[in-house]
């Protein structure tokens, strides 16, 4: 049966076709013989902001008196099949206002919404899982969306606004302290986070050793972080998956917006390349601190910058073509003497095309490159590193009916690895080249989800991933007595290196080591009344690749491993219950959840192992387990003029690595032991105060239990080097770390003739000064060469003043 | 070269950070044994004397003090001749200072076992002597690294090619640094010595180089990283470093291979036999 496309757009004048389309509608259907029982037709389309033309995810498409509801897609798109009739469509979202559509349902049609900005709910805290009537039903939970306008209102260091930190202070979420990169899920590992960036993977996620994240909040549209019921479209990382999308450029007026601030600037604009069909933006943040450090006599040198571009077209109304670029550096030196310098770069082309008014499809392919250099001029030489892939993503949503959607697709990832290579930097230098072997590894998957509506009450998510990873060839592989790359001395009771027995050249195209995993998920949540439901999931997982540290944080030098005949997968069973509930007419929501994860293969370290730069892992590693299990609670306050969240998370985070057989002993004696991001008790406190139309005021307080730590059980000293040792591994803990911070924002009077608005950001952080322990390290004391124990701290207090635009 | 990536310190950069000494209480154990052996070696001297140290650990807070041991000795284990056992002898009762005189040749030559006997334990070790290649040159450089004050001594070695080498650099005052020749595998190779201090002219800078093996190389590394420990994205983890000691008591030929019922009663530091080469500048 054919459709007719009528397109509904608010405040737009274009009448004069409405008579005559619709007189034609109403005679061909009146022309076609009536179906036998009850018809069906699908209502798709898009849904974006009348402003920028930006289309909208996660947007609600209600139809109340059916109880029935989709969601936009990440690309704004939404279909759904109900019966023949009058119905009532609700579109909403938050920081918008709603959308009421009556339709008069005879035939497949599109409807495409342009919603406007509800200017008083901007300022709302928002955190938007379940504000909404079809999100407390959705089985989808453990996830957490933040939008670009919370992220900027929560203070942070510097008044930089950082999508890192402000991650931080949700429930299940920490990081291994103030200078540590990455971040911690539920216990998991900061290599356990799959990061995406308009789909394509992002290897590290900070710039400056963890002080700011590489995300420019100008830029991002909708930000989700799953941690845990992870759905059957993302793999390959077993903790959580990040997953962030840009805005596409408003593609009706050309804009411009921005930001100085004490330590960097950033500047955004985009605008319309052909109106309401093709848009650009290119948004670029550096720092620029560096530049007053000659004034102090410093000469070293620390900055970041990063780039980021768009240009989206939209061919017609069933095909959609993106292409976007993200650059960013970080560049550190001491005097010329060691430089380093490392960052990402991606590259992304999409296609999005409906097959039909039922079936989106999404094509990415993403070339994507983390570099990380170091020069050393004082030994003579230079090196490079990083991970270059080649990814290709094939998505669908097939919305079926009502109450079934599908979703399916495959994706594969060819990645290569340059562990190091060292080049001598000048002519004189004694260094010889060298590379560390280059390694090559692949990974495919296939995945189906099913969104199901089983009744009124009772709603599932059931998906099967099926992942395959290959280990290719490499020009130096080294085989093992026994396969075994570590041996164990009974006598001195350690762990050693095992010598190889032969080295050999494998060819590229053959295969070292394949793995195949099933990865099947389940989500399903019970709506007991209207304001209440109880979700339930489970999720397995596998990884592949794997960053091994024996720091206390993950640093730039570590390298990525993949899988192999040494190295299995990591593979995780997560089980996640909870309940969702409003309280007090919606004006507060409570989300209180539990879960347990158990992790196999998790590589461990040996005693004394060298991770950085070694061209045999394998040898340093033992495999082991990890487990990890906790509360969140989060109670939110949505209205009003004094809204925020109190996040509070129990937990254990732990690991071990048993004896290989009864000869061995084990890492640690075989024992549990705490991971080194484990924290018992994390509090976070936010809110947010409107004070009139001019002001407000933004607050955050944190408490959590120290990090473990090892503190020495006695000293020995051997010619003249005194030296502390240790016990078991992480069984001390640092101080408990607790701050408070605290922003207020003014809004001056926007002038009536421009469009120009700007805000001044007035930031503490760490109000009352606490010195945190970062580290506490044991040394002698250079003058008098008694033993002390030093700690370091990271930022006191910390005020900032920042001026955002835009126009 | 990773070892000197690996240990740089990184100052803080944005000024506000700082490092504060602490008190704080420190979990305690019963004192192990420590056996300072670092046996150098002058190859144009006919006899070497051997001197041993052996003292007790203590408390992080506390002091290291030298012990008396029941009985200590070394054995050649490629040539025992007619003194299967040389005992050493404390230099004065409680010094601690355990020594003999031995002949060069054999020390430079053969295998070597150091047994002592100590609170009801046998503590074993052995080792073989590593050659080393003497230096070249010494220059004293007019770079910095991190500070104003410090002095550069640039050093020159040329490296045996066609096999893998470990040397130990001993610039005094416990200040060591250990290279491995995977770079520069047959090269004369030079590199740069950072004093934290600067010296008055007429003052004399002595260096030796010592030859290692793999493992006194892995030891001596980590020994360092965990005297310096470190700052930021380069500190160090935690480690014990375990040398090469062995708790032999409870080990014979018929029931006990190894010692895995027992793996918290061991000895610290290490025995290693080295050629050594010195030399020495004046500044200018």
């Amino acid at each position: 049966m054919k459709y007719k496309h009528i397109r509904f757009v608010l405040f737009q004048k274009e009448h004069k076709n409405h008579l005559l389309s619709g007189l034609f509608a109403l005679l061909f259907c009146l022309g076609i013989p009536n179906a036998f029982g009850q018809q069906e037709h699908t209502i798709s389309g898009v849904v974006s902001d009348l402003n920028t033309g930006e289309t909208l995810i996660g947007v609600n498409v209600l139809i109340p008196e059916l109880r029935a509801g989709v969601i936009t897609n990440a690309y704004g798109f939404y279909s759904i099949t109900l019966p023949q009739g009058t119905h009532e469509l609700i579109y909403s979202t938050l920081g918008y206002t709603i959308e009421r559509r009556t339709i008069e349902l005879n035939t497949s049609m599109v409807i495409d919404i342009a919603l406007g900005e509800n200017a008083e709910e901007l300022d709302e805290v928002v955190i938007k899982a379940d504000v909404e009537a079809l999100d407390i039903t959705t089985p989808q939970m453990s996830v957490n969306s933040l939008t670009a306008q919370t992220i900027k209102n929560i203070p942070v260091v510097l008044g930089e606004a950082d999508v890192i930190k402000s991650l931080l202070l949700l429930p299940g979420v920490s990081n291994a302290g103030e200078g540590a990169s990455g971040f911690n899920v539920r216990g998991g590992a900061a290599d356990q986070n799959l990061i995406l960036l308009d789909e394509a993977t992002i290897f590290n996620s900070s710039h400056l050793f963890g002080f700011f994240s590489v995300f420019n909040p100008d830029a991002i549209k909708d930000l989700k972080l799953y941690k845990g019921s992870i759905p059957a479209r993302y793999g390959s990382r077993v903790s959580s998956v990040l997953d962030i999308y840009q805005k596409e450029g408003n593609s009706k007026n050309f804009k411009m917006s921005g930001g100085i601030g004490a330590v960097a600037s950033r500047l955004l604009v985009e605008g319309p390349i052909k109106k309401d069909q093709a848009a650009f933006l290119v948004g670029g943040r550096g720092s620029y601190a560096h530049l007053f450090l000659p004034l102090f006599d410093i000469e070293n040198t620390a900055y970041f910058y990063d780039l980021n571009t768009k240009i989206n077209y939209k061919i017609d109304d069933r095909n959609s073509l993106y292409l976007s670029g993200y650059f960013g550096r970080d560049y550190f030196g001491i005097q010329d003497s060691f430089i380093n310098s490392y960052g990402n770069a991606v590259f992304n082309f999409r296609w999005n095309h409906n097959f039909s008014d039922k079936l989106f499809s999404n094509l990415s392919l993403i070339y994507s490159n983390y570099y990380y250099g170091l020069e050393l001029d004082f030994v003579g030489f230079k090196w490079d590193s990083g991970i270059e892939n080649f990814n290709l993503k094939y998505d669908f949503n097939h919305y079926l009916s009502k109450g079934l959607q599908l979703n399916y697709g495959l994706q594969n990832i060819y990645y290569g690895f340059n562990p190091g290579k060292i080049i001598p930097n000048r002519p004189d230098s004694g260094i010889v080249a060298d590379q560390l072997t280059q390694k090559y590894a692949n990974e495919a998957a296939l995945y189906l989800d099913l969104e199901w509506e089983i009744s009124q009450r009772l709603r599932a998510e059931v998906g099967l991933r099926g992942s395959h990873f290959m280990r290719f060839g490499q020009d130096e592989f080294q085989l093992y007595a026994d396969d075994a790359p570590v041996t164990f001395d009974p006598f001195l009771l350690i762990y050693k290196e095992a010598d190889p027995i032969e080295t050999i050249r494998v060819d590229r195209w053959e295969r070292l080591k394949t793995y195949s995993n099933w990865e099947p998920r389940i989500a399903a949540s019970y709506t007991i009344t209207d304001d209440i439901s109880l979700k339930a999931s489970y999720t397995k997982l596998s990884q592949y690749l794997h960053l091994l540290s024996n720091t206390s944080s993950p640093t730039p030098l570590d390298v990525w491993t993949p899988s192999g005949p040494y190295v299995k997968p990591q593979r995780l069973d997560q089980y996640a219950i909870g309940v969702f509930s409003f309280l007090k007419d919606r004006a507060y929501s409570l989300e209180v959840e539990t879960y347990y994860k158990d992790v196999r293969h998790r590589i461990d370290y040996i005693d004394g192992a060298n991770l950085i730069a070694n061209n045999a892992i394998e040898q340093v590693i033992l495999d082991g387990n990890a487990r990890a299990y906790g509360l969140e609670v989060l109670l939110r306050k949505n209205k009003g003029a004094f809204q925020g969240w109190i996040a509070y998370t129990l937990s254990k985070s732990e690991q071990k690595t048993s004896p290989r057989n009864e000869n061995e002993i084990g890492i640690n004696n075989g024992q549990w032991y705490n991971t080194p991001y484990d924290k018992p008790h994390d509090l976070s406190i936010y809110g947010a105060y409107t004070v009139n139309d001019r002001w407000k005021i933004n607050s955050n307080f944190i408490y959590q239990t120290g990090l473990p730590t090892n503190y020495p059980i006695g000293q020995f000293d051997f010619q003249g080097v005194v030296v502390p040792y240790y016990g078991l591994r992480n069984e001390q803990r640092l101080p408990d770390y607790h701050r408070l911070d605290l922003s207020a924002t003014y809004t001056p009077k926007r002038k009536t003739n421009t469009t120009y608005q700007s805000e001044w950001v007035f930031s503490i952080y760490n109000l009352y000064n606490r010195q945190n322990a970062a580290s506490i390290n044991f040394r002698q004391n250079a003058d008098t060469g008694a033993n002390e124990a030093v700690r370091t701290s990271i930022f006191g207090l910390v005020p900032a003043v920042t001026y955002n635009f835009k126009f | 070269m990773k070892r000197l990536i690996f240990t740089l310190s990184i100052f803080s950069l944005l000024g506000t950070s700082c490092q504060e000494v602490i008190t704080v209480d420190l979990p305690s154990q019963a004192p192990k044994l420590i056996v300072d052996a670092l046996v150098r070696i002058d190859t144009s001297a006919s006899t070497t004397l051997v001197s041993i140290e052996v003292r007790q650990t203590s408390d992080f807070f506390g002091e290291i003090s030298p012990i008396s041991v029941d009985q200590m000795t070394m054995s050649n284990l490629d040539n025992p001749g007619n003194n299967t056992d040389q005992v050493l002898d404390e230099t004065e009762p409680g010094s601690g200072i355990y020594q003999q005189v031995f002949s060069t040749q054999e020390l430079a030559r053969d295998r070597w076992f150091l047994q002592i006997d100590y609170q009801g334990e046998l503590y074993v070790a052995e080792s073989r002597m590593q050659y080393s290649v003497p230096i070249d040159q010494l220059t004293i450089g007019d770079g910095s690294l991190f500070s104003e004050e410090s002095t550069e001594l640039l050093i020159k070695y040329s490296d045996v090619g066609d096999r893998q080498d470990f040397y130990l650099f001993d610039y005094g005052n416990g200040d060591f640094f250990a290279s491995e020749d995977a770079f520069y595998d047959g090269q004369q190779f030079a590199f740069s010595y950072f004093y934290d201090e600067e010296f008055n002219p007429g003052e004399v800078l002595t260096v030796s180089i010592m030859g290692i093996d793999r493992d006194f190389f892995n030891y001596m590394n980590l020994l360092r990283e965990q005297n310096e420990g470190g700052f930021g994205p380069f500190a160090s983890p935690a480690v014990s470093v375990r040398g090469n000691l062995i708790n032999a008591t409870d080990i014979d030929n018929n029931n006990n291979y190894n010692n895995v019922n027992n793996p918290d009663n061991y000895a610290l530091g290490y025995f290693a036999l080295v050629q050594e080469y010195r030399d020495s500048i004046v500044v200018e």
